[in-house]
């Protein structure tokens, strides 16, 4: 139903599956310690092996992390696209990724007992940011969509400052402040992991009535739905899906711009179709990023974010530029 | 063209919809302030009036888009605040003025979104009832040549009959179209006419309808409801509407009416 036809699709399907696969045992194999691929192979599911372990303990975790983080940015920054019907709509730029990240940082600095509540506490931080974005954005009964946009970069900005004081505070008590997405630990995704699938999945589920939302308001209440609760809904799932990750790999922005964008390219409106996909495109997007990161100039490192920012930033005003014509 | 104006079959079926001191307001002037107003079953009923007369919003309140602040209006008895959005849209679909969608989303699939208030969030894809609605909303509307076309690759009339082969898909009795004709071509805009008609002839529906041109809301409508500053001016038979008194009071214009093929004709020169 885009406008590729069905074949085009599977294969564009297949091979970013293939690339995805690839990238894994790219990110597995790449840094200090190296090993060769039918001992990283043996090392996991053979026999122990010191290197793999290594390995094991240090790249998988992040990995791991970045693959489900990636899938959880994207399909949040897709859904809320659909809600807002705008295609500007990015967890990060719109603040709820730093809403998030303030909870964290907040938590860090004064109950690091709570270190295992902290996602399902950053969802309060990014649905709070969220409903202020809303709220404050709401003019005349209208949502206009650069409005939302810029209510979100000064609401961001602030969040951003604040996490940044926070960090600061829990840097002067002798404590390093997690930075992104090096140095995680296995226990890191395990925090993490149910939650995303969780979102997921209601995403999977949500899909259909993301393509119904693409029409006008009064036509989707004409067809006996709720449309306020319907968007409530979807949000909610969208803003778990980019808190949880942020409470573990810090902001990120642009991920969930540039992934939904990609797919529709690919995929068409569809949105049974493009959840799925955003969900292989954003993990790929993301373990790249990751890599590309630890590896472009070591022993430095460059998280993840900051690679986003840099390609993400001129995307997003490309997209900017675009807007103005209908969505869709 | 057929210039015959009445169905038939549309004989005397009672009320469907029964108004009792309705009363709407955006700010604070009342937009629409109807005492008392009767809806026919099975007939085609096309609201008329100037702009900003309300028409749309009475429209919009029989369809539940809108709530009165006060009245209450009656749906075969039942006021329409007590009936659940789904239910309510398995008996009364409504065709909106603009609509849009996603341009490469196809004809089939649209109109299969009528389905809705017949699926919950976990029932995908369509069941036999399901298909045998949309295929029917299809053929009636005569879009089942284009179902597999992209509705960006339609012309505008022809995507207004993919829009009512959706709320013909929720398989309603009632259906409400707002200006269904506004920016359509002559061609095009008679062609939809004769689908209401259609719908109310061959199927028993009820249509009710808001229409710019009075010649066309009096050739093919068994009722007008005449509008002005949200009050009923009058309602009744076409013949009964169309005088140069009433036509005087509701648009304040002196308009000429002659008679073509036995039925008023209103001069609109």
């Amino acid at each position: 139903m885009g406008r590729n036809s069905r074949g085009l699709k599977v294969f564009l399907w297949i091979l970013t599956i293939v690339i995805l696969l690839l990238t894994v045992i790219w990110a597995a194999r790449v840094g200090t310690t190296k090993v060769t691929l039918p001992q990283l192979y043996r090392g996991l599911f053979v026999e122990y092996d010191d290197n793999v372990a290594i390995i094991y303990d240090l790249r998988f975790p992040r990995i791991c992390i970045a693959i489900f983080g990636g899938a959880a940015m994207a399909v949040s920054g897709l859904l809320l696209q659909a809600v807002m019907r705008n295609p500007l709509a990015d967890p990060g730029v719109l603040g709820i990724s730093s809403g998030a990240g303030v909870v964290a940082s907040a938590i860090l600095l004064f109950v690091p007992k709570l270190f295992f509540y902290t996602p399902i506490l950053s969802f309060f931080g990014g649905m709070v940011t969220f409903l202020l974005v809303y709220m404050l954005a709401w003019h005349k009964g209208e949502l206009s969509p650069l409005r939302i946009i810029l209510v979100g970069i000064a609401i961001n900005a602030m969040n951003m400052g604040f996490m940044t004081a926070l960090d600061g505070m829990t840097a002067a008590n002798g404590v390093k402040p997690p930075m992104g997405i090096s140095m995680k630990t296995w226990e890191d995704f395990y925090i993490m992991v149910g939650y995303i699938i969780a979102g997921l999945i209601l995403a999977l589920i949500l899909s259909g009535r993301c393509n119904l939302l693409a029409l006008e308001d009064k036509t989707v209440a004409s067809l006996g739905l709720n449309t306020a609760a319907n968007r409530l809904v979807i949000s909610a799932v969208a803003v778990l899906l980019a808190s949880i990750c942020t409470a573990v790999t810090g902001p990120i922005s642009f991920l969930g711009l540039i992934v939904p964008h990609i797919a529709r390219l690919i995929i068409g409106s569809n949105h049974r179709e493009l959840v799925p996909y955003s969900i292989i495109l954003g993990a790929l997007v993301f373990l790249i990023a990751d890599t590309v990161g630890r590896t472009i100039m070591p022993p430095i490192e460059i998280s993840a974010a900051i690679i986003m920012a840099i390609v993400g930033g001129p995307f997003f005003i490309f997209l900017l530029k675009k807007t103005g014509k209908n969505y869709g | 063209m057929d210039k015959s104006i009445k169905c038939a079959s549309a004989n005397d079926k009672g009320n469907i919809y029964e108004l009792n001191n309705v009363k709407f307001a955006y700010e604070k002037e009342l937009t629409v302030d109807i005492d008392s107003l009767q809806i026919s079953k099975g007939k085609i009923t096309t609201i008329i009036g100037p702009n900003g007369s309300g028409k749309s919003t009475l429209l919009n309140l029989l369809s539940k888009n809108l709530k009165p602040n006060d009245g209450e209006i009656l749906l075969e008895g039942t006021d329409i605040s007590r009936i659940g959005r789904k239910d309510f849209a398995k008996r009364v679909s409504m065709v909106h003025q603009n609509n849009t969608a996603p341009g490469d989303i196809t004809v089939e699939k649209l109109v299969s979104y009528g389905r809705t208030p017949y699926k919950s969030l976990y029932s995908l894809g369509m069941n036999k009832e399901d298909r045998e609605k949309v295929n029917w909303a299809m053929e009636v509307t005569g879009v089942t040549g284009h179902r597999d076309r992209s509705i960006s690759n339609l012309s505008g009339g022809e995507r207004q009959r993919v829009w009512i082969a959706m709320a013909l898909a929720q398989a309603t009795d009632t259906i409400f179209l707002d200006e269904p004709t506004t920016f359509l071509d002559i061609k095009f805009q008679l062609e939809i006419l004769g689908l209401a008609r259609n719908l109310n002839c061959e199927y028993g529906m009820t249509v009710v309808m808001v229409l710019h041109d009075i010649n066309q809301a009096l050739h093919y409508s068994h009722e007008l409801v005449a509008l002005k500053a949200g009050k009923l001016l009058d309602k009744g038979e076409p013949f009964h509407i169309v005088k140069p008194e009433i036509m005087r009071e509701l648009y304040d214009v002196d308009l000429e009416i002659t008679e073509v093929c036995g039925a008023p004709f209103v001069l609109t020169v």
